[in-house]
């Protein structure tokens, strides 16, 4: 037979069907074989990037790789991981550690003190900046135990912290600090905790595996994939793509929080609280029975079941420490009692209404602007408006004027608004003078709250490293707070994980604000 | 036509000067703070309840420079620009060289196909509208167009994820490559990138296709009415060779200038989309710089941004010599 011949055009189009095709064929060959959960697999939607288990990063994830020196636990105790014992001075600036002796890196190496020395002296590098240059001094005493000396009162989270991770010595002693947040190794990591580094996938994810040599034990689930895949929790969730998803949003745990296919671990912290400032300088908040009315005014368990916090979160009018929130030890707040507010704006001479029903005094209205971040993921948006409506029911009128964070934060810093809501971290001390207890907390002393008694407190607080005295002081801020009601307490940061109902054990993680600090004592339901 | 490009590449250097000193200044006039932004989104602090010391905060500062006069600062920054360093990333540690060359190529893959699929879409849809005037092709052609010209690109991109990728499943939702991506041969993972390019390049693509269409549809249609199209038909010409020869090189010109000002959207266009479909490109990178205050990143991309747009405008300038003759880039006209 004769070969056929063929024109450009039918050439053309034969090569165009032929790409078409493939490309189809492709396609169906590339999407995901793997239903999640579907072996023993956990897939967890992790806002971060390929970067995610170095230091650029303090997120949960690294405890699956990295052991951290102790752990706290759900009572609020500190609990051995590459520490087996330490013991501190009177004064809790030096602390004597000691390692255990059974735990190795992946690649084999022991575990030692002569590690532990070298990432905390790295970490206070000027060249990388994690912690201040010279906060401490990290001395050698053996090839398992060493001593931290705190030069400072603000290093004295460090020598302990139930957060910092370690790398091993061997690997890196060699790299150019200058690089350090840029280090391969961050990518490619050789831990000693209860997973072990497969694979990364830049932009995509991460692989980690069971380690069989962990020192608690094989963990349960055999294989973790980190997916980078932004913060969209719904979609990835709904549609099966994930097994579990960390940080989701509040309106994102409101949306999943009913759909029995997946379970809500949420975790209240301590510190970073979110307040309602009120600018004493302004005279509609300068006396202190008119915010004590606007407190009484706000029915704060409302606004949570709003927010869908989880039911028990205590309601405060200042910060507990994380033992005080375990132990559930900390003073009755300020109740919602509109019938005393309006009682209390009485007194103050707001008596009269005009034709809104919005209070007057001396023919001035009972209005004012507040500010606040109404994109925050943290819910400051709709505590505003719950607010707004909850101040107009006792007659009063507050205008709601959106910024964006930063703006926010730069207006409560300088005391440049009426009312604000934003974050406050009283345990952070703003300056050297405020942990001498010369200068007040700067969001105090920008909102015009002059109390001597207060700064001392603060001052006592920052320099603290007792347990015990630390919850001492709080109880005592919380007291004058209760008294003064200098800000409005609203509620405390809390974190959520979002996931499949097959993952079991999330219920006695510390970590389950996000799940992954405790894969180490997950399973999956069915899973061999 | 050199030396118009050489005379003309001399004058954007003030330009860019010019572009450089009040974006700098301005982005500092906005109120944030970097370092701050930095150290409150580290969870470690949130966790721990300790915030980190504020010798830190002022060592970090000193690092960038950030504790300087704002004219330090910027005569350090553009020092370092000459010598095409861009400064290091406050809020991740690492160069913003490095973090455009990572974000970069996969923006380039979105907004190429998209401005391509976009001109040839929207380019055809204008011809046939504009050839077959007021009859149902051009009415559809139309409303489509206008209906996707007004529709915003982020309502598409959610309704497309909606209906494509999760209700059909025929796309994935996000990302650029499977999970088992490595594990697929070439061919299979070629395929793979196309199949997550599908999505977003057709938001792009279509709302880009949209305003293209419309502008083609109007320009031809009003050449086509000229008498030179009339003189080109009574000599016998087909109307194929009338329309593409002698009507479209005419009506070229507006789609020239938007195309030469479409060129900063290589780059930064895509950000609703990016940040839609957890796309790692330089836009979505862009928008968490500007959340986070981030002065040499954003720095870095509104400087590309500007870049390419003068870069766009003398390029327009010079496509309309080579598509009209009659234009000279000396300031003549002929007739």
């Amino acid at each position: 037979m004769a070969a056929q011949q063929i024109s450009r055009r039918e050439w053309v189009h034969q090569q165009a069907r032929a790409l078409g095709v493939a490309a189809l064929a492709g396609a169906a060959g590339c999407r995901s074989k793997r239903a999640p959960g579907s072996d023993n697999t956990v897939m967890v939607l992790y806002p971060a990037d390929e970067w995610v288990l170095g230091p650029g990063w303090d997120v949960s994830a690294q405890l699956m790789v990295f052991l951290p020196l102790a752990v706290t636990n759900r009572r609020g105790e500190l609990e051995g991981r590459l520490a087996e014992r330490w013991e501190h001075s009177a004064d809790f600036l030096k602390w004597t550690i000691r390692l255990r002796d059974d735990i190795r890196w992946h690649d084999g190496a022991p575990v030692t003190a002569h590690d532990i020395k070298f990432i905390l002296d790295l970490l206070a590098h000027p060249d990388v900046l994690y912690y201040s240059p010279d906060a401490y001094q990290a001395k050698l005493v053996d090839d398992l135990t060493y001593t931290v000396t705190c030069r400072q009162y603000a290093c004295t989270g460090i020598p302990l912290d139930d957060w910092r991770t370690y790398y091993p010595k061997h690997l890196l002693s060699k790299l150019d600090p200058k690089g350090f947040y840029r280090w391969d190794f961050w990518k490619h990591p050789v831990g000693n905790g209860p997973f072990r580094h497969v694979r990364t996938v830049d932009r995509t994810m991460i692989e980690l595996e069971a380690n069989p040599d962990y020192f608690r034990g094989r963990p349960k689930i055999q294989k973790v994939i980190l997916k980078f895949a932004g913060t969209r929790a719904v979609p990835e969730l709904e549609s099966g793509k994930v097994d579990a998803a960390v940080w989701v949003n509040r309106a994102d745990v409101l949306k999943l929080a009913g759909d029995p296919r997946f379970r809500v671990y949420q975790r209240v912290f301590s510190g970073r609280d979110t307040v309602l400032f009120w600018n004493h300088r302004n005279p509609l908040f300068a006396e202190t029975s008119v915010r004590r009315a606007l407190t009484l005014a706000i029915d704060r368990r409302e606004l949570y079941q709003l927010l869908n916090y989880p039911a028990g979160t205590p309601i405060c009018d200042a910060s507990p420490s994380f033992r005080q929130l375990t132990r559930r030890d900390f003073p009755d707040p300020i109740p919602y009692d509109p019938v005393s507010a309006n009682r209390l704006l009485d007194a103050a001479g707001w008596d009269r209404r005009n034709q809104q029903g919005i209070r007057e005094r001396n023919g001035k209205a009972f209005d004012f602007n507040l500010v606040c971040d109404f994109g925050s993921s943290g819910g400051h948006g709709e505590a505003a408006v719950y607010i707004q409506a909850a101040l107009k029911r006792v007659g009063v009128r507050m205008n709601i004027r959106p910024l964006d964070e930063a703006d926010v934060n730069r207006r409560v810093k300088d005391g440049d608004y009426e009312a604000a809501i934003g974050t406050v971290n009283i345990y952070g001390a703003s300056s050297e003078a405020s942990v001498d207890g010369t200068h007040l907390h700067q969001p105090f002393d920008a909102a015009g709250y002059v109390n001597p008694k207060l700064i001392g407190l603060f001052g006592r607080l920052w320099r603290a490293v007792d347990p015990d005295e630390v919850d001492r002081v709080l109880r005592d801020i919380a007291a004058l707070f209760q008294q003064d009601v200098p800000v409005t307490f609203l509620f405390p940061p809390v974190a959520a994980t979002v996931a499949s109902t097959r993952i079991r054990g999330g219920e006695n993680c510390y970590g389950e604000g996000d799940i992954t600090g405790c894969m180490e004592s997950l399973w999956l339901e069915g899973a061999g | 036509m050199a030396w118009y490009i050489v005379k003309r590449l001399l004058q954007t250097v003030p330009l860019l000067v010019g572009i450089a000193t009040i974006l700098f200044f301005v982005m500092h006039l906005a109120p944030g703070d970097p370092v701050e932004m930095y150290l409150r989104k580290q969870h470690r602090t949130l966790v721990t309840g300790k915030a980190p010391p504020s010798q830190l905060e002022q060592a970090i500062r000193h690092k960038y420079g950030l504790d300087r006069p704002l004219p330090v600062q910027y005569g350090m920054w553009l020092g370092n620009l000459a010598r095409g360093d861009l400064g290091e990333s406050i809020s991740n540690r690492r160069p913003v060289t490095r973090l455009i060359a990572e974000t970069l190529p996969y923006t380039l893959q979105l907004t190429v196909l998209a401005l391509i699929l976009g001109a040839i879409l929207g380019i055809t849809m204008g011809i046939l509208s504009a050839v077959k005037q007021h009859s149902l092709l051009d009415r559809a052609v139309t409303v489509s167009s206008v209906t996707l010209y007004c529709v915003p690109e982020f309502w598409l991109a959610v309704m497309f994820i909606l209906v494509f990728a999760i209700n059909l499943g025929w796309f994935p939702l996000s990302q650029t490559r499977s999970l088992d991506y490595g594990l697929l041969p070439t061919t299979g993972k070629i395929a793979d990138r196309l199949w997550h390019l599908v999505l977003p390049v057709s938001v792009l693509a279509l709302s880009s296709a949209a305003g293209t269409a419309r502008y083609m549809r109007n320009q031809l249609a009003g050449v086509l009415r000229e008498e030179f199209v009339t003189a080109a038909r009574a000599r016998g010409l087909p109307e194929s060779r009338v329309v593409l020869r002698h009507a479209l090189r005419n009506a070229a010109m507006p789609i020239v200038t938007i195309y030469g000002l479409q060129l900063p959207f290589l780059v930064g266009g895509a950000a609703v989309v990016e940040t839609i479909f957890a796309w790692p490109g330089m836009g979505a990178m862009a928008v968490a710089a500007v959340g986070d205050r981030d002065y040499p990143v954003i720095m870095a991309t509104s400087m590309m941004a500007a870049l390419l747009v003068v870069t766009g405008n003398l390029l327009a300038d010079v496509l309309y010599a080579v598509v009209d003759p009659r234009v000279s880039l000396h300031g003549n006209r002929t007739p």
